[in-house]
C-alpha cells in the first residue's frame, strides 16, 4: 500500500521561520569582523622511521599505537611500464592472477580465510610499481601473515582463475572506451606519452589475449624478497613484527627486480585530441605538457605555483571554470610525477556547450602564471598553509604510509620531510615565478572526449587558431589510434 | 569448477583460535549551549590537530515537490561566504591556516560540514563555521546562487547524467518512490527544480532548519575541554536560536507488486541487473541482520553470488548486495554488472534462485561470523582519521541519540545468528521489489578477438 504521501507533505516547511529582519545575536558581541589569531605554532614532530631487513626485504617502520590495527605495504619495482608490445596489461593480469590462491587454498578458500580474519590483502600492479598491502587487526597479524607468505611462496595460479580475470580485464576494457571519462585518460595516454612509451601503454583486448601462463609465471616469479621494499605503520614494533615475518617468511629467495630506466614522452604528433563519446553531456578535458622529476631541487616552488594554479577551491583554475563561469563542478591543474619525469595535466568535465570557452580560458590562466605570477595573498595561502598542513601528513596510519611510501617510490632519502618544512618556507614570489618559467610551457596537448557533433567545430577553430600549439587536430579511436 | 582443498570441518578446527576485536574506546564528552546547539569532544592529544564537524540534522528528504536538490544547493551556498567572510573567502582561508579534509556533503537526513585543522588555528575554524550558521544570509547574492545553480547541475552531469548507469539509478529512485516523496529525485535533484531555486528559498529553508538548536557540533582531537567550552561558548553562545524544528516523519512507502524496467544507458557498455527492495532504517533493529544478509549475497570474494556468478559460471563482472539505510527508511539491492555476452535470463534465474534459497535456509554459520569480523575491522578502520572519529559520534548521536552508542552497537552486530539474519531477510526480501535492468545503448565495440593465443589451458 502507497501510503498518502501528498497529506504528510503538505506539512508546513516554514513553521518556525523567523522574522526578516529579527537579531540573530545575543549578548556581548565578539569582534567577528576580524579572523581569530592563531596560538603559538609548534614544530613539525615526525614519527621516527625505524629500518630493518628480513629476507632482503628493506623494511621501514612507524610505531603508532592508539588503535589495534596495523598495515603493511611491500612493493617491487615491476609494472605495466615494462610490459612487451603486444602484450600490454601483462604485469596487472600476472599479479592478479597471483592474489587468487595458494597451492593449499583454492579462490574459494582462500577468500573464506582472509575474511575469517578479516585481513584486507589486496596486491595489484601499478605502471612502475606492484603492492601487495595488509591492513589487519593487530591480534590477527600472525595469521594473516602466513597467509600472506603462503601467497607469495606457494601461489596458486589455477589456469581457470587466469582466464577468468582476462576475462574481466577485457570486460573493463570495453568499459572505460564508453564513457568520456574512460576514453579521455586512454587518449591522454596516447596522445602525450605515446601508446609505445612505458608510460603511455593502452591495453586492449588482443593485447590481453596474447598473454600466457607462461608469461605470467615469469613475472610472478620475479616478485622475490631481496631488493622488494616493505612499508609498516601501526600497533606493531620492529621487535614484535620481525619474527614473526622471519617465520613465514623463512623459504623465500630470489632477487626483486632493479627499477626500470624510462625514457621522455614519445606523444602523437598534434596539438588537439579528440575522441568521440556520442550524447556526452559533458566533455572531458585534459590539457598539459611534459614535467619535472620529483627529485628536481625546486620542487617546493613547483608545488607551490601549481597549487595556486590549479589546486583545491580557491586556486586561479577553478575560480575561474567553476566559481565565475560555472562551466564545471572542479577542476585541477599539477604535476602528476612518475619516477621518471611527471606530466603537468590540467582536467575538468566541462559541460558540453562550454567546452571551447571554457579551454579558452584554461589557455587564460596558464598564460596569466606567467604574466602576473603568484601574487604575495597566493604565496601566503599555499606556502604558510602548506606549512601549517604538513602534520596531516604524519596524522593517522594511512597517511603516515603513504608519506613514507612517496620517499621509496621516488627514491629519495629518509630525511627528506625533515627537511621540506624549511625549503617550503624558502618559497617566496622570485622562487615561485622562477619555477613557472622553468616548467609550465608556452603550448600544450589538449585531449577531449566529447559528443563530436556539438564539440568538433569548436576545437576545429581551436587548432586552426594555435593559442595550443601549431601541430593541428588529430581525431582518435578510444584505444589513442589516430582515426585516418 | 574448483574443488576445495580444505574440508569443510578442517577450516572450522581452525578458526576456533580466531580472537574476537576489542571494542575501539570513543571516549567523549556531550554538552548543550542555552540555545540548543549539541557539542561533542572527543580528545586525542597524539598529533596537533582538531577535527571540526558540523551536523546539520536536515537533508533532502525535508524538501519539499518542487523544490528537489534545495538541502544540497544550500550546502553549496554555505561556501559562498556569509557577513564576516567575504564571497569565497571560506576555502580560502582555512587553505591559509593548514586546513585539510575542507568539504561538506549532503544526504538524505543531514547535512555535514568539515575541516581539519591545526590545533592553534581551531578558533579560525569556530569563528568560519559560527559566521555561517549565525550570519549567512546577510551575505547570500543573487549572483553567487545563480553560479552554485550552475555548479550543481555540472555535478549532477558528472555524478549522473554522464556516466554509465545514472540514468538507471534515477530510474531506480523514481520506481521505489512516488511523485511527491522526498526522496524520489534522489539527493542532486532534478535540473528544472535546481534552476528555479530562488533566493527566498535560500533564506526561508535557512530560518526553519538552520537552527543552533538542530545543529551539533562534533570537536576531535588535540583539545582540552575547558577550552573547547569556551571557544564554543565565545562563537556559538550569543546565537539566538528558534526553537529546533520539528522534522517531519519520512513518507513510508511499499510496492503493490513486482517492478521490472528497462533502461537504456548510452555510457555504460555492460549490461546491469539490479534489484531493489525497501528496507530497513539505518541503525534500527533489522539493520545489522541485512548486513549479514548482504554479505552472505555479495560480499567480494566469499559472497554466494560472487562465487557463482563473478567465479564458477563467470557470468559477471561484479556483484553487490546490501543494505543502505537513510534514517527512517532504508533500501537493500542486489546488483550485477554483466560481461559481454551474458545471459540476463541467466543471471536473473540464479540471483531468484540464491534469494530463495538464503529465506529458505538462512546464512550459515561461517557467513554470519564473516560478516561480524568484517563490520569490526571497518569500524576500526574508520577511526584511524580523526575527522573519522568525529563522524562516528555524529553519526551514533543522529540515527541512535545516544554519541556514545558504538559498544550497544557492535554487541548488536555481534548478536546476529543465522536464524536472525534469515527471519530478517523474510521480513523485507520477500516483498516486492524494482528490478532495473540497464541495457547498453548499442552493442559494445569489441575489437575481433580470436581465441588466447598460447592462453593457459
Amino acid at each position: 500500500m502507497i501510503a498518502p504521501v501528498a497529506a504528510v507533505l503538505s506539512l508546513a516547511l516554514q513553521a518556525h521561520a523567523g522574522e526578516v529582519g529579527a537579531p540573530t545575536v545575543r549578548g556581548p558581541a565578539v569582534d567577528r569582523t576580524r579572523q581569530p589569531a592563531a596560538g603559538p605554532e609548534r614544530d613539525l614532530a615526525l614519527p621516527p622511521i625505524r629500518q630493518f631487513t628480513v629476507r632482503g626485504i628493506k623494511g621501514y617502520l612507524v610505531e603508532r599505537p592508539g588503535l589495534p590495527i596495523v598495515q603493511l605495504e611491500l612493493s617491487w619495482n615491476l609494472g605495466g611500464a615494462t610490459d612487451p608490445a603486444g602484450k600490454e596489461g601483462l604485469a596487472s593480469l600476472c599479479v592478479d592472477w597471483l592474489g587468487e590462491g595458494t597451492k593449499r587454498l583454492d579462490k574459494t578458500a582462500f577468500e573464506n580465510k582472509k575474511a575469517d580474519l578479516g585481513a584486507r590483502i589486496g596486491i595489484g600492479a601499478g605502471a612502475e610499481t606492484t603492492g601487495l598491502s595488509l591492513a589487519v587487526v593487530t591480534s590477527r597479524l600472525e595469521p594473516a601473515l602466513g597467509l600472506v607468505a603462503e601467497l607469495l611462496i606457494e601461489p596458486g595460479l589455477r589456469p581457470a582463475d587466469l582466464e577468468r580475470l582476462r576475462g574481466q580485464a577485457k570486460a573493463s576494457v570495453v568499459q572505460a572506451r564508453g564513457n568520456a571519462d574512460g576514453a579521455g585518460a586512454r587518449a591522454w595516454s596516447a596522445a602525450f606519452w605515446g601508446r609505445a612509451h612505458p608510460y603511455g601503454h593502452v591495453v586492449e583486448e588482443k593485447s590481453l589475449d596474447a598473454i600466457s601462463a607462461a608469461d605470467c609465471a615469469s613475472v610472478v616469479k620475479r616478485l622475490a624478497p631481496e631488493g622488494a621494499e616493505l612499508v609498516v605503520v601501526g600497533d606493531v614494533t620492529v621487535e614484535q613484527l620481525t619474527p614473526l615475518l622471519e617465520k613465514s617468511l623463512a623459504s623465500w629467495k630470489g632477487k626483486a627486480p632493479a627499477r626500470a630506466k624510462v625514457g621522455p614522452p614519445r606523444g602523437l604528433k598534434g596539438t588537439v585530441f579528440f575522441v568521440d563519446i556520442p550524447g556526452a553531456e559533458q566533455s572531458k578535458v585534459i590539457v598539459g605538457h611534459g614535467g619535472p622529476a620529483r627529485a628536481a631541487p625546486d620542487y617546493a616552488a613547483t608545488m607551490v605555483m601549481s597549487q595556486v594554479f590549479g589546486q583545491g577551491l580557491s586556486s586561479r583554475l577553478v575560480q575561474n571554470l567553476r566559481e565565475r563561469n560555472g562551466y564545471t563542478y572542479g577542476a585541477n591543474g599539477g604535476f602528476a610525477y612518475r619516477r621518471s619525469g611527471s606530466a603537468f595535466m590540467v582536467q575538468s568535465s566541462i559541460r558540453t556547450d562550454a567546452t571551447g570557452k571554457a579551454l579558452a580560458e584554461i589557455k587564460h590562466e596558464l598564460t596569466g602564471m606567467s604574466t602576473t605570477p603568484p601574487t604575495s595573498d597566493e604565496l601566503r595561502r599555499e606556502r604558510d598553509g602548506g606549512l601549517r598542513a604538513l602534520p596531516a601528513r604524519f596524522a593517522t596510519n594511512a597517511a603516515l604510509a603513504r608519506s613514507v611510501g612517496e620517499l621509496l617510490s621516488f627514491g629519495l632519502p629518509l630525511d627528506t620531510w625533515q627537511r621540506f618544512p624549511a625549503e617550503l618556507r624558502a618559497v617566496d614570489d622570485k622562487a615561485a615565478a622562477a619555477a613557472v618559467k622553468a616548467h609550465l610551457q608556452p603550448t600544450q596537448k589538449v585531449v577531449v572526449a566529447g559528443d563530436r557533433a556539438k564539440v568538433l567545430p569548436e576545437l576545429e577553430a581551436l587548432a586552426k587558431d594555435g593559442s595550443f600549439g601549431r601541430e593541428g587536430l588529430v581525431l582518435l579511436d578510444a584505444d589513442g589510434r589516430a582515426i585516418k | 569448477m574448483i574443488a576445495s582443498l580444505l574440508s569443510p570441518a578442517l577450516l572450522l578446527a581452525g578458526l576456533s583460535a580466531t580472537p574476537s576485536t576489542p571494542d575501539p574506546a570513543l571516549p567523549f564528552t556531550t554538552w548543550k549551549l542555552k540555545n540548543g546547539l549539541q557539542v561533542i569532544l572527543h580528545e586525542d592529544h597524539r598529533v596537533p590537530m582538531v577535527a571540526v564537524d558540523v551536523w546539520v540534522h536536515v537533508g533532502s528528504g525535508d524538501e519539499v515537490p518542487g523544490k528537489s536538490g534545495f538541502a544540497h544547493l544550500f550546502e553549496h551556498m554555505m561556501f559562498q561566504g556569509s557577513e564576516h567572510v567575504k564571497e569565497d573567502q571560506h576555502f580560502a582561508v582555512l587553505r591559509e591556516v593548514g586546513a585539510s579534509m575542507i568539504n561538506g556533503t549532503t544526504n538524505f537526513d543531514r547535512t555535514n560540514y568539515f575541516e581539519v585543522v591545526p590545533a592553534n588555528q581551531l578558533e579560525a575554524a569556530l569563528w568560519l563555521e559560527s559566521d555561517r550558521l549565525g550570519f549567512l544570509l546577510s551575505h547570500v547574492n543573487q549572483e553567487s546562487l545563480k553560479n552554485q545553480r550552475d555548479v550543481v547541475r555540472n555535478e549532477r552531469r558528472q555524478r549522473v547524467d554522464n556516466v554509465p548507469y545514472g540514468s538507471s539509478r534515477m530510474a531506480q529512485f523514481a520506481a521505489l518512490y512516488p511523485e511527491g516523496h522526498p526522496f524520489r529525485y534522489q539527493v542532486i535533484g532534478k535540473h528544472e527544480d535546481i534552476e528555479g531555486a530562488v533566493l527566498d528559498d535560500v533564506k526561508a529553508f535557512f530560518r526553519t532548519w538552520y537552527a543552533p538548536a538542530n545543529v551539533t557540533l562534533a570537536l576531535a582531537g588535540d583539545v582540552d575541554e575547558a577550552t573547547a567550552r569556551a571557544l564554543v561558548d565565545k562563537w556559538f553562545g550569543a546565537l539566538l536560536s528558534p526553537p529546533r524544528p520539528v522534522k517531519r516523519p519520512f513518507p513510508v512507502v511499499a510496492l503493490q507488486k513486482n517492478e521490472r524496467l528497462e533502461i537504456k544507458d548510452r555510457f555504460a557498455k555492460l549490461a546491469r541487473l539490479q534489484w531493489t527492495w525497501h528496507g530497513a532504517a539505518q541503525y534500527s533493529p533489522d539493520d545489522p541482520d541485512l548486513g549479514v544478509v548482504g554479505d552472505a549475497l555479495g560480499a567480494d570474494g566469499w559472497g554466494r553470488l560472487y562465487r557463482r556468478l563473478v567465479v564458477d559460471e563467470q557470468l559477471a563482472q561484479a556483484v553487490y548486495a546490501g543494505p543502505s539505510g537513510m534514517n527512517a527508511t532504508g533500501q537493500f539491492s542486489i546488483a550485477v554488472t554483466l560481461k559481454p555476452g551474458s545471459d540476463p535470463a541467466r543471471v536473473e534465474q540464479i540471483v531468484r534462485d540464491e534469494v530463495v534459497r538464503l529465506l529458505a535456509e538462512g546464512p550459515s554459520a561461517d557467513e554470519v561470523r564473516r560478516s561480524i569480523v568484517d563490520t569490526e575491522t571497518n569500524i576500526l578502520f574508520s577511526l584511524d582519521d580523526l575527522l573519522g572519529r568525529a563522524e562516528r559520534l555524529q553519526e551514533m548521536n543522529h540515527y541512535t541519540g545516544d554519541a556514545g552508542g558504538l559498544p550497544a552497537y557492535l554487541a548488536r552486530v555481534r548478536a546476529c545468528t543465522p536464524p536472525s539474519a534469515q527471519a530478517a531477510a523474510r521480513r523485507w526480501l520477500a516483498k516486492p521489489r524494482v528490478l532495473v535492468v540497464t541495457v547498453p545503448e548499442s552493442a559494445p565495440a569489441t575489437a575481433p578477438t580470436s581465441a588466447p593465443k598460447g592462453g593457459a589451458q
